[in-house]
């Protein structure tokens, strides 16, 4: 039978291969003489510790390093469009060179491909740096950093950056984080979670965003006006209260969630400023909203999920549902949540 | 006279001619490029040549694809489960539809079709690999490989640490050594 796959030109092999994690890259080279050096070309390195089993020891880990830095090197200047890196395994050596490491790579990808799109770092055990040159860079355009500790902030301009997730982050005492979105113009999905900052309730004008993940309000709900998304999400300690009073619409919002302890009456302010809603999900809530209350879409179709215990939904199924008979037109519908395990 | 050209004239790798809707055939950027640019395909006489790489089959399956992408309003996930169900062929044809729709500049069909090979990869080794596409090894037992990286620690070290691991990772992680170290 013919081989099926050598009718494709090399450009698309290496795009097939652009989905697949570093080792499986790397092992196509001894697939037959015309793969032996296709892996260099492939315009990305996606290694990540929970799709291998090799992480067992120091030994390993240390080696593994070596052959991503070997990577990096040997793919010399080819175009790199992803660099992702998801290490979720604890190892004792976690040390200082570890983060140089980390940090050498960063800017050795940066420098030598001038086209990266898309920088997406999780390591949840190292002290990674993030080097200040990631964030002038202005070929991105999904930046994603998970505990990740960063250099310095004083410059940023990525004009082209779409979606920024910053989560668990950690910037210099001096500097506000919110300032990175100020050279984000053309931001369209942001996620802020578990941001160490002092700055508070900072307005970023981002005209272009659609969708926003927040936890605590480090930027102001108005720079949240024109989004389409909007999920309040839950970090350790925080409670939504009092400082969740909106005086505009939501035009365009669609989807609104509460991954977070809030009072109904500061839910309910909010849910007054959305006349678009399509979608509105709760995952905790405190206090029952009074009887009196008549739910105020009687245009929409409304579909809740909701994560509580059984009675609490029960509680809260009945009272919406008999408020909701109130008005005619609107249909409610419960359903548990999705993927929100982190909860229980 | 007609006033429009609703219908265009393709001729694909087996020589044959057939119309087909000039709206929908106009999704592939060549397509598009031979109508505007050259004029070309308004009548059988002067059919637009397809690449080699579009059988009469894979282009019914393409124009399926672009009429269903073509129509308006559709949600993302409507779209996203077509394109599911549409991916969903054996290797064979799906290697064939990837070349076909490359060759047509058809980006957004190489995409989802590079993604489901990639999917097939995905987690396999390089036997295994090998026998999907059918692949011939014509390297002679990595001999090359492993003559250009001489590996630094001693044979016995390797050969411990590949007995420590188990079956399906083998492969890889010898080759990763051959290469890296």
């Amino acid at each position: 039978m013919a081989d099926l796959i050598s009718s494709l030109p090399n450009e698309i092999i290496c795009y097939i291969l652009y989905f697949l994690p570093f080792q499986q890259v790397v092992a196509t080279s001894v697939l037959s003489k015309r793969w032996t050096h296709l892996w260099r070309s492939v315009p990305s390195l996606d290694f990540d510790t929970n799709k291998e089993d090799f992480y067992k020891n120091d030994y390993d880990k240390r080696r593994y390093y070596r052959w991503v830095r070997s990577f990096l090197v040997r793919r010399g200047d080819q175009p790199l469009y992803r660099f992702r890196l998801r290490c979720y395994h604890h190892m004792d050596s976690a040390s200082i060179d570890q983060s140089l490491t980390f940090k050498s790579w960063i800017e050795t990808t940066l420098s030598e491909n001038s086209r990266v799109q898309i920088i997406d770092l999780f390591c949840y055990w190292e002290n990674i740096v993030i080097p200040s040159v990631v964030f002038s860079f202005n070929t991105l355009v999904v930046l994603k950093l998970t505990f990740t500790r960063v250099e310095d902030i004083s410059f940023v301009d990525l004009s082209f950056l779409k979606i920024l997730h910053l989560e668990h982050t950690i910037f210099p005492i001096e500097d506000d984080p919110s300032q990175i979105l100020s050279g984000c113009p053309n931001l369209e999905d942001l996620k802020v979670r578990a941001l160490t900052s002092k700055v508070k309730g900072k307005f970023i004008r981002l005209p272009k965003l659609v969708r926003a993940m927040i936890d605590n309000l480090l930027l102001s709900l108005e720079t949240f006006k024109e989004v389409e998304v909007l999920i309040f999400d839950w970090s350790f300690g925080l409670q939504l209260s009092g400082v969740l009073y909106v005086n505009f619409d939501f035009h365009n919002l669609v989807q609104l969630e509460f991954n977070v302890y809030a009072d109904w009456h500061l839910v309910f302010n909010v849910l007054n400023h959305c006349p678009k809603l399509q979608s509105f999900g709760m995952s905790k809530y405190k206090n029952h909203y009074e009887d009196e209350d008549v739910w105020p879409y009687p245009q929409t179709t409304m579909k809740f999920w909701i994560l509580e215990q059984e009675i609490e939904i029960n509680d809260m199924e009945r009272e919406l549902s008999s408020s909701v008979k109130k008005s005619v037109t609107c249909t409610l519908s419960f359903q548990p949540a999705n993927g929100l395990h982190f909860f229980t | 006279m007609k006033m429009m050209k609703p219908y265009v004239w393709l001729q694909t790798s087996d020589d044959s001619i057939q119309q087909v809707e000039q709206e929908i055939a106009m999704f592939c950027p060549l397509i598009c490029q031979e109508i505007i640019q050259k004029g070309m395909g308004s009548s059988k006489n002067c059919a637009i040549c397809l690449p080699q790489q579009v059988s009469p089959a894979m282009l019914s399956l393409i124009l399926d694809y672009c009429r269903f992408h073509q129509v308006p309003g559709r949600s993302n996930k409507e779209r996203k489960s077509y394109d599911e169900k549409f991916v969903r062929i054996d290797t064979e044809r799906l290697c064939e539809l990837t070349s076909a729709a490359d060759s047509l500049q058809l980006k957004p069909l190489v995409d989802l079709t590079s993604r489901a090979l990639a999917r097939i990869i995905e987690g396999k080794t390089p036997e295994e690999i090998r026998d999907i596409f059918h692949l011939p090894d014509d390297l002679t037992e990595n001999v090359e490989v492993e003559e250009e990286h001489v590996d630094d620690r001693s044979v016995d070290d390797l050969l411990s640490f590949i007995n420590g691991n188990d079956g399906g990772k083998l492969n890889i992680l010898t080759i990763l050594i051959f290469v890296f170290t």
